[in-house]
């Protein structure tokens, strides 16, 4: 008992801590924000009676300030238990393969990096049925890619380099 | 009477009853998957509406959103998992009748009260959505002002049990749509020099980013690879006619709270069913029966969380103010498809209007016949080993965000929101105001800036208008209300 009470304050204090770290950087990120609106307005935009195109940005930044302070000061929410280290490596190794996935589509087509995607995503997260996998990423990539070229008309990332793909 | 049969001449089309089916069964296949919900579904189809006529692809739209409500409720019925929160009540009941052997007959009561909850809301829609359009018609951007500052509040205060990071996320939302091309003045605001910005962060890469990939990042931290979740096979039996008399009050009541609650800003169908739950446990003749498989409890539930489906739509079309992320994807597409949702709607697109009531009421018939038909087919969904969906599930996404202009940006836009989503709900930041905000900043910014003019730069000009004053002093009460506990606590001591 002792011991699931332990593990649920630690899950809670890491959420914490999780959210004023969120909280802090939206903070960083408007704080940054903020230092663009001093940049040269054009002259309409100086006539218009003060409320020039910064005039609404500041506003919410203000409110930003505020609300980010007030979560700092008192956490609060619902926050899920926190995924343990492999868990969180998953979650970061996918977002890796995402990000490849992404440059791929600019670099080899969406045809190849689809197909190179579903076959990678599913082995990362640990199934192992390569037969299964390789009929699903090639037909379901396939079936994607026909869809969108063919019925729908719309154009896909293609490669330089080949452009049937 | 005209314009009637031209929604009918619309809706009754070959491309359009396929996409109305297609729609149906995909979106109940959605609500079926546990963690998927509505959101990821309407983004997963809606690269397939880019290239579509405005009815089909509203078909498409219309039929996910009101398949998946009704699908989350077979999860919840068979494993005791609800496939999407909406349908968490229905375990309650369902999962014990399931237990007892009648899944069935629970499959067959969700089923039934769900057709009819959907019903009943698109008859609300027909009524309210005229009404509060041919209302907001003496709005001035002042009202606009103070209903977009009500709705992002009420918002942020409800989706995620904290007002401050709620109201952090909204504000969150509210920026990142400043950034392009100032709406009035046309000067640039955080481009950062980036040609590409320029033109601003579209909603659809945010949405997908911050619902789809969010959620398949926290998926592969829990990752299961085992399949056998869906072992069980179950079928559709229809309650008689004779169980289903003393159970109409329940229906109808179910039905109205649904259509009030999902016309509310921030609350939706999860809200509702927990409240006609409720509401049903204290009124029912068999409430001893509550807890044990007790249909009251079915009926109530889900005539609620399906009755929120057309109700939700309706300051949707009727204001462009969208009430949850599920209709803000849908004021998206329907943006995309080049239709401008407000009381100009109303006025001068009637029968696109006409055409949206007749699709929902086609829809929800879809609903019925497909639960009657396939409910043993969707048990076997929970079979799809979960990295395998997990692949598939982003590579439509992706699509999605790339769709929209057919821009690379907008995939990294929509990574980058993934990536600021995951840690945003470990940390138990609601990602839903986050959206709202985006929808909500241009009207809210446009309107302020009108307002102020209108006014002559007197902000507190904008409080002798009655509507608008009452709008603010709704505002306030919510954003005070925490204090009262505070207080409470205070004069405790």
């Amino acid at each position: 008992m002792s011991d699931n009470n332990e593990v649920e304050q630690s899950a809670s204090r890491e959420g914490r801590a999780l959210q004023t770290g969120v909280a802090v950087a939206i903070l960083a990120f408007a704080a940054l924000l903020f230092t663009q609106t001093f940049a040269e307005i054009s002259a309409f935009a100086q006539a218009s009676q003060g409320r020039g195109p910064f005039f609404y940005p500041r506003f919410i930044m203000a409110a930003i300030a505020l609300f980010a302070i007030l979560t700092v000061l008192r956490p609060s929410g619902v926050m899920a238990e926190l995924p343990n280290h492999q868990g969180m490596r998953m979650s970061f190794g996918l977002i890796a393969i995402v990000a490849l996935y992404v440059l791929g589509l600019v670099v080899l087509g969406f045809l190849l990096s689809s197909i190179a995607f579903a076959l990678i995503t599913p082995l990362f997260l640990g199934y192992r049925r390569l037969a299964v996998i390789l009929a699903v990423a090639v037909v379901f990539s396939l079936t994607v890619w026909w869809l969108f070229e063919s019925v729908f008309l719309i154009i896909l990332p293609q490669a330089d380099w080949v452009q049937v793909f | 009477m005209e314009l009637i049969l031209g929604a009918v001449g619309e809706i009754v089309t070959p491309l359009a009853l396929l996409c109305m089916v297609a729609g149906t069964v995909l979106g109940v296949f959605v609500g079926v998957l546990p963690g998927l919900g509505s959101v990821v579904g309407l983004t997963m189809v809606l690269p397939f509406t880019f290239s579509m006529p405005q009815v089909p692809a509203l078909a498409l739209m219309l039929g996910v959103y009101c398949g998946s409500v009704y699908g989350g409720s077979i999860t919840a019925i068979i494993l005791n998992t609800p496939g999407t929160p909406q349908s968490a009540a229905t375990a309650l009941e369902g999962f014990p009748m399931a237990q007892r052997g009648d899944a069935d007959l629970a499959i067959g009561w969700v089923t039934a009260a769900s057709t009819l909850g959907g019903l009943f809301s698109v008859l609300v829609l027909m009524l309210a959505g005229s009404w509060l359009a041919t209302f907001s018609l003496q709005f001035t951007p002042i009202e606009y002002f103070a209903l977009g500052l009500f709705a992002l509040t009420c918002i942020a205060g409800v989706s995620g049990g904290a007002l401050a990071p709620g109201l952090l996320s909204g504000a969150c939302g509210l920026l990142i749509a400043t950034i392009g091309a100032d709406p009035v003045t046309g000067d640039l605001r955080f481009t950062f020099d980036s040609f590409e910005l320029s033109a601003g962060v579209t909603l659809i890469p945010v949405i997908v980013g911050l619902f789809a990939y969010s959620e398949m990042f926290l998926r592969a931290a829990r990752i299961k690879t085992t399949e056998g979740a869906g072992q069980v096979r179950v079928g559709f039996r229809m309650p008689p006619l004779a169980d289903w008399r003393p159970r109409l009050g329940m229906l109808l009541r179910g039905s109205m709270i649904g259509s009030f609650v999902g016309a509310l800003p921030g609350t939706g169908a999860a809200t509702a069913a927990f409240i006609a739950y409720s509401e049903a446990r204290r009124t029912s003749k068999r409430r001893d029966n509550f807890g044990k498989g007790e249909p009251d409890g079915l009926v109530a539930c889900e005539s609620a969380n399906n009755a929120v489906t057309g109700s939700a739509l309706v300051p949707t079309l009727a204001l462009g103010v969208p009430g949850d992320p599920v209709t803000a994807v849908m004021l998206g597409a329907l943006v995309i498809q080049g239709v401008t949702p407000g009381p100009q709607l109303f006025n001068q697109n009637l029968e696109l209007v006409y055409a949206i009531f007749a699709l929902l009421i086609v829809i929800n018939l879809i609903i019925f016949a497909t639960g009657a038909l396939g409910a043993s087919l969707f048990t076997r969904v929970l079979r799809i080993p979960e990295p395998l969906l997990i692949g598939m599930v982003l590579v439509v996404s992706t699509l999605g965000a790339y769709g929209v202009r057919g821009n690379m940006l907008d995939v990294w836009i929509a990574l980058a929101a993934g990536v600021v989503g995951f840690f945003m709900r470990l940390g138990g930041f609601p990602v839903a105001p986050f959206v709202i905000g985006m929808v909500l900043s241009p009207m809210i910014e446009q309107s302020l800036r009108q307002g102020l003019l209108l006014t002559r730069g007197n902000f507190l000009a904008f409080f002798e208008r009655p509507i608008a004053f009452v709008l603010f002093v709704l505002t306030a009460g919510i954003l005070l209300w925490p204090l009262r506990r505070v207080l409470r606590r205070g004069g405790q001591r």
